[in-house]
């Protein structure tokens, strides 16, 4: 009886030995495999604002729909559940829950009613997991410009991908001791590295701008039954660019976002609207001057090639602010001729052409110039009247922005500020300037664009009370893998700024395969609607009215204060029922 | 008197040797077996009580632990809810502030973009014939308050 205990006793002393000493550590491990789970905590996506602080784009957290395979019951049964509720394939649902794994994808980033349905099914071994997913509050607004996100968060274009490492964030680390059910273990293993959430990017976009850009470019290309068109809003002062519209369409049917930012990604022969820097470009060296005058015939041959003008005239005699009012192409050729290949080369490039701007976006194209001993015997009859060339509607602008600002060319911004994960905004740095033009220069050439809207092809660009400058752009587009230009095709544009006395604002305008071609009947008007919205919405009063106060009268001479030898002695406001002056 | 003595009680018999118990000379501050007894016994309860007391509080802070430990949890879920309901309001806000729903919701209710705006630019000029009248008040008619005194730029119509 003694030595049974004995041996009894024994035997299990010896089992607790094995099982505590002996296998211990790997019972523990297997122990710890089980019940020690590592969790990626994912970073939130920073939030991209217009420069009011309005949200762009956000991210939100939304249900994931997966499943166990290995817990699921009944597959048939559950695959019909979740099919209506789910929008999906039945048979889809059902290979699914029948793949030999322990975790399947079903739908992705549903809408909270739909997550709510399928907690409610109650299914066997389908559950519901948080993701992140990007919205965009004001639908496909500036989506070009903004770009996307894919299926994980991450930036595939535009804005989203050029700043990717800023709105990314850092994700963290989460590691627990759970129980079978999912609960943590109180006093197990936990340690949180808590995920760092990506920078707020604030754009230098106004929304209400971009809105009413995209509304009124969408109503011209319906109306001339355009493929396409581009608006590009630009503060003079700071080169921020307020708005910038990328619109695509069939003939003016099916009018809907661009697939890339043309503003940047598509170069295009500009036409008239770079007659801009071959006249500012003689007028800084000196070789005319705005009443120069010049005989101008109504065509003219270059290298072998014959350049007309778009209205045949008589040879006339016009100085060279009527050449650009009327738009002249024998009178910016002859212009240009009086310049040179290399002066003409070195100033387009002054202005910002053949290189890519500051803004650095995806697919940003540098435009198209060729060196100056790769032209042929008709580049200096086609280059200064924008033929031959190709530029982007931001370097366009950029150019006219130029002239806007005395002279400074300044660079394109689209980042206004940079919103840490401690919420303060940090500026970006202001624009970099470079002179290219004197400010005499500039004036010059703002007084001829001014004539241009007042008397010349750009008068639909005008709004009233204000004094707009800008410059009409009618060009032939060229064949696609071909040399020649496409039949009855053009890039209609028109580029300007206002106010003219104090520019504020500058904007141009191009429309692809209008119908009228003319820039000054197409692309004018939605720059004159846009602009004016942009002076409204920016509070920029018109300038003051040249008129004096009615003077007051003398009690003695019962004549206005000021009045000599009878006659009026200044301007007076506009009395009742008086027409206005 | 002796005789008397001799009358007394014997006295005890002197124990023999083998009967005499050991005695020793007790030395300072040594207790007797009973003392030492007594003391270890009380020496003991004191050692179990903290013993327990000990036990005790341990189980009281594992309990404390695992209690704050759930409490956590249920606040950071709780927190993590109201980011997520914060984060869905924010959304909300936003789709709501959209320039093409707030047209569209204006355009029902018969409203449209102003096709003009008139602009009023008030100049220091004018203020300053304003408050200069047609002619030179005298004291009594600094206070006047016609209109000939207040607008005296209408006064010719």
């Amino acid at each position: 009886m003694l030595l049974a205990s004995l041996v009894l006793f024994g035997a299990i002393g010896a089992k607790l030995v094995k099982v505590q000493v002996v296998d211990g550590p790997r019972f523990a491990q297997v122990g710890e495999s089980q019940l020690v789970h590592t969790e990626k905590l994912p970073a939130a996506r920073g939030t991209i604002f217009d420069r009011n602080g309005v949200e762009l784009a956000m991210t939100i957290r939304q249900s994931t729909v997966w499943a166990n395979p290995r817990a699921v019951t009944d597959p048939v049964k559950e695959a019909d559940a979740l099919a209506s509720v789910l929008q999906l394939d039945r048979e889809f649902l059902l290979e699914r829950l029948r793949t030999p794994a322990a975790f399947v994808y079903l739908a992705r980033k549903v809408s909270d009613a739909t997550a709510k349905q399928v907690e409610a099914l109650g299914l066997d071994g389908v559950y519901l997991m948080e993701e992140p997913r990007r919205f965009t509050p004001a639908g496909d607004l500036a989506s070009p410009v903004l770009g996307l996100v894919g299926t994980d968060n991450e930036g595939l274009g535009g804005v989203e991908l050029k700043y990717e490492g800023l709105l990314r964030g850092k994700p963290g680390l989460l590691v627990v001791e759970q129980d079978p059910s999912g609960y943590q273990i109180p006093g197990g293993v936990r340690e949180r590295q808590p995920s760092i959430r990506g920078d707020d990017l604030m754009l230098t976009i106004d929304r209400a701008l971009q809105y009413e850009t995209e509304r009124a470019l969408a109503a011209e290309i319906a109306k001339a039954k355009a493929t396409g068109g581009v608006a590009v809003v630009m503060d003079v002062k700071t080169g921020e660019i307020v708005a910038m519209a990328n619109l695509t369409a069939e003939a003016g049917e099916n009018i809907r976002q661009a697939p890339s930012n043309l503003a940047v990604t598509q170069a295009y022969e500009p036409g008239s609207v770079n007659k801009l820097i071959t006249i500012g470009a003689a007028l800084e060296d000196g070789l005319v001057a705005p009443d120069t005058t010049i005989r101008v015939p109504t065509s003219i041959s270059v290298g072998g090639a014959l350049f007309s003008e778009h209205e045949p005239h008589p040879t006339i005699d016009w100085n060279v602010t009527e050449i650009v009012a009327n738009s002249s192409n024998v009178g910016s050729i002859m212009i240009g001729q009086q310049l040179g290949k290399d002066r003409l080369d070195h100033y387009l490039r002054s202005f910002g052409f053949g290189s890519s701007t500051a803004l650095g976006f995806p697919g940003e194209t540098p435009g198209i110039m060729l060196d100056t001993d790769k032209w042929s015997g008709s580049s200096i009859g086609t280059i200064p009247i924008g033929q031959g060339i190709a530029v982007t509607a931001v370097q366009m602008l950029a150019a006219y922005n130029t002239v806007a600002n005395g002279g400074l060319y300044v660079a394109p911004k689209l980042i206004k500020a940079v919103v840490g994960s401690d919420g303060k905004p940090k500026l970006t740095e202001p624009s970099p300037t470079r002179r290219v033009v004197s400010p005499t220069t500039a004036r010059q050439l703002n007084e001829m664009l001014s004539e241009v809207v007042r008397a010349g092809t750009g008068t639909n660009a005008a709004i009233d009370g204000y004094t707009v400058a800008g410059k009409t752009g009618t060009a032939r587009k060229p064949l696609e893998g071909a040399r020649g230009y496409k039949t009855g095709a053009y890039m209609s544009s028109f580029a300007g700024f206002v106010p003219a006395e104090k520019p504020a604002l500058s904007a141009l305008v191009m429309l692809d395969e209008p119908t009228p071609i003319f820039g000054g009947l197409v692309a004018a008007p939605v720059f004159a609607e846009i602009t004016k919205y942009g002076l409204r919405h920016f509070r920029i009063p018109p300038p003051r009215p040249a008129q004096k106060i009615i003077p007051s009268v003398d009690p003695e001479t019962a004549r206005p204060v000021g009045e000599v030898g009878g006659t009026a002695a200044a301007a007076t406001l506009p009395r009742r029922n008086s027409p206005t002056p | 008197m002796t005789a008397r003595m001799n009358a007394a009680a014997p006295l005890p018999s002197r124990p023999s040797e083998a009967d005499r118990p050991e005695l020793r000379v007790v030395g300072p501050g040594e207790r007797s077996p009973e003392a030492a007894r007594r003391q270890a016994r009380v020496l003991a309860i004191v050692v179990v009580v903290i013993a327990a007391a000990l036990l005790f509080s341990l189980v009281a802070t594992q309990v404390a632990i695992t209690q704050r430990q759930f409490q956590l949890q249920r606040l950071e879920g709780e927190a993590d809810g109201l980011q997520a309901s914060y984060d869905r309001l924010r959304l909300q806000v936003a789709e709501l502030e959209s320039p093409a729903r707030i047209v569209a919701a204006g355009q029902q209710l018969g409203l449209e973009q102003p096709s003009e705006v008139t602009y009023l630019t008030p100049t220091s000029g004018l203020l300053r014939t304003a408050g200069r009248s047609a002619h030179q008040p005298t004291p009594t008619q600094a206070t006047s308050t016609s209109w000939q005194t207040v607008k005296p730029h209408l006064a010719d119509n």
